[in-house]
């Protein structure tokens, strides 16, 4: 039983989320109990079966590889299960779980909650499949099942501010998916394949060709568009205020991280790094990433509404990942690997704290508030951690991976760019104290003296997060361990092409 | 010339579409230029499949003799961007249809398809 399981882990995990997303609408619409708990279910039935691969992967530092319909790739679509990818899928199973969690509470005033869920199931499900699959195209299919979820889910709510902001996403996004499509037919015209390990075996055989680094730019684009580089960012600061506080907590937390998923899946498994080396490609990754950090931190230092700072702080915080993608060396993506982690937990945790201030008090803006610490200790606890761990500030979570990202910058002799880093992390921490002091010390204003702290559905997630932050950030090592493994899997490349196809 | 004209098509098709999406103030029309930029790429999917004098890949049971060696006689297209390009077709009605119910309740707020004023009716 518990074998065959093991076997079809890497598909259940997907079709477990698939399967709620159906089921929800189909049984709870009577009851609400049926609609939560299989909401429940779908990302703790994930991280269930992703669990039973840590073993065997993480320490056997194997590939599972699962063959839908056992067609013996490179023929069908396969998944293929790394350290990387587990590490990223039991991340965002986990973050839905919490999401699911706080929304119970928090979504209560809408209607229409059972297509809510299921579209949240929609979109794990889209995640993981992104994020597990070996098939080129097949990447391309679940980025828009996952987009398209995300789209609707911001604008769930439909006022006008989420009307016109799902809009922008959606508007922008496509043309970000049609990029990767174009990307991936050029390998396609060139290779005549679309599974990853073979797509990777043959483009050496094919050798030099402008039509690589032609598909390369689409990548770029259409990843970089995922994952809000600058300029292509600018959908962000608008899309995930918008959307309801679980769901901000999602798209920032995992959702853009799978165009940096993508875009290092396919420079580093498909290209590999000697073949992308040969042009300034990773250099533009690195500009683009430094440019990135700095107009995300310089906007998010002068904005009112509360998460629209956050979101711009994500925009800041993606810039660091690229950074780590373009120096390219071993320890600066297992820095940006290990900051992928941590900017996904401070961020959900910051983004529900903000959720808190919207459900109790229900304004964003932060010029209305203050001294709230007095009236929700735990909230202010959360946004100090998420704040000071974004920040880099010892001994939290985000300490580690920035200080990684510093050295690897230094030790490649990107010196100027690891010195900016180093400079928008103090501006980071600046602003993050400015808004704690705004909202959470000071005067209480008149109007708030009624406000209570968060209900407990709420504080749970929020609790949960504010441990992980302050245990990552005290035993570092093993999560450090943890992204070295998915860097030498990623790196990797004749492994996988040998485990793939055999 | 000839013999690429469905590319240079599809190049000039995707650019329709992108010039729509950034100049058009109107989400109709933006919704257009989407649909636009879809059916360039799509053209251009097909048109990496296409073999000159192929036919299609069905193999009759009399045809064939199952080994690995067995090579066809007439030249085929490729089968596989066609399905892929159904895929892109489907998913691209699916994104046509959120981007429309989209617009619509956008003019239910607002009572306008033009951006520029949505964004004054906003403030």
């Amino acid at each position: 039983m518990i074998e065959g399981i093991v076997k079809q882990a890497p598909i259940l995990a997907i079709v477990i989320p698939l399967l709620m997303s159906t089921l929800i609408p189909l049984l709870g619409r009577k009851h609400t109990i049926i609609r939560n708990t299989l909401a429940f279910l779908g990302p703790l039935g994930s991280i269930a079966v992703l669990s039973l691969l840590i073993n065997p992967v993480f320490d056997g530092g194997q590939r599972i590889i699962y063959m839908l319909g056992g067609r013996i790739p490179p023929f069908g679509i396969n998944l293929v299960v790394d350290s990387l990818s587990l590490l990223l899928a039991i991340l965002a199973s986990g973050l839905t779980l919490l999401a699911v969690i706080y929304s119970y509470k928090y979504m209560k005033k809408y209607t229409g909650l059972v297509q809510y869920y299921a579209l949240v199931m929609l979109l794990m499900a889209g995640i993981l499949g992104i994020i597990l699959t070996g098939d080129l195209f097949n990447l391309f299919v679940f980025l828009e099942i996952m987009a398209i979820s995300a789209y609707a889910l911001v604008a769930f709510t439909t006022g006008k501010e989420q009307v016109e902001a799902a809009f922008k996403f959606q508007v922008l996004s496509t043309i970000g998916t049609l990029g990767v499509l174009i990307g991936i037919a050029l390998l396609y015209a060139m290779t005549g394949t679309l599974n990853m390990a073979d797509l990777a075996q043959r483009i050496p055989l094919v050798g030099q060709s402008p039509i690589f680094s032609f598909a390369l730019v689409f990548f770029l684009l259409g990843f970089g568009l995922k994952a809000a580089m600058v300029p292509l960012h600018s959908w962000l600061p608008d899309a995930h205020p918008a959307a309801p506080s679980p769901i901000s907590a999602l798209l920032s937390g995992v959702v853009i991280k799978t165009g940096v998923y993508g875009l290092a899946r396919v420079i580093f498994t498909i290209y590999g790094v000697s073949m992308v080396a040969i042009h300034p490609f990773l250099l533009a990754v690195l500009a683009l990433g430094v440019a990135t950090m700095v107009v995300g931190g310089l906007m998010a230092m002068v904005q009112v509404d509360i998460k629209r700072m956050l979101a711009f702080s994500s925009i800041s915080q993606m810039g660091y990942i690229l950074f780590g993608i373009g120096i390219a060396t071993g320890l600066a993506i297992t820095g940006a690997i290990f900051h992928v982690l941590n900017h996904a937990i401070m961020k959900a945790l910051l983004f529900m704290c903000a959720g808190v201030i919207v459900y109790r008090i229900g304004t964003r803006d932060m010029s209305k508030l203050g001294g709230l610490a007095k009236k929700m200790p735990v909230t202010a606890l959360g946004f100090l951690v998420g704040g000071l761990a974004i920040a880099g500030i010892p001994p939290f979570n985000g300490f580690w991976s920035k200080l990684m990202l510093y050295i690897a910058g230094f030790q490649s002799g990107n010196s100027l760019a690891a010195v900016v880093a180093i400079l928008m992390s103090v501006i980071t921490l600046g602003y993050f104290l400015r808004f704690f002091q705004q909202i959470f010390l000071g005067k209480l204003p008149k109007n708030l003296e009624e406000v209570k702290e968060a209900p407990l559905a709420m504080l749970l997630p929020i609790v949960i997060l504010i441990l992980l932050c302050i245990l990552i950030g005290l035993y570092p090592q093993v999560f450090m361990n943890l992204s070295q493994s998915a860097t030498n899997a990623v790196l990797d490349q004749t492994g996988y092409i040998r485990s793939v196809l055999g | 010339m000839i013999a690429n004209l469905n590319y240079v098509m599809a190049a000039v098709i995707f650019t329709v579409g992108l010039y729509a999406v950034l100049v058009k103030r109107d989400l109709i029309k933006i919704i257009i230029g989407i649909g636009f930029m879809e059916y360039g790429v799509n053209l251009f999917w097909i048109s990496l499949g296409y073999r000159t004098g192929g036919t299609a890949p069905i193999i009759t049971p009399g045809e064939v003799s199952h080994t690995a060696s067995w090579v066809p006689q007439t030249t085929l297209v490729d089968p596989i961007p066609q399905a892929l390009v159904l895929t892109a077709i489907v998913i691209g009605l699916g994104t046509t249809v959120l981007l429309i119910a989209i617009a619509v309740r956008a003019y239910q707020r607002y009572g306008t398809f033009d951006i520029q004023k949505m964004r004054e009716l906003k403030e």
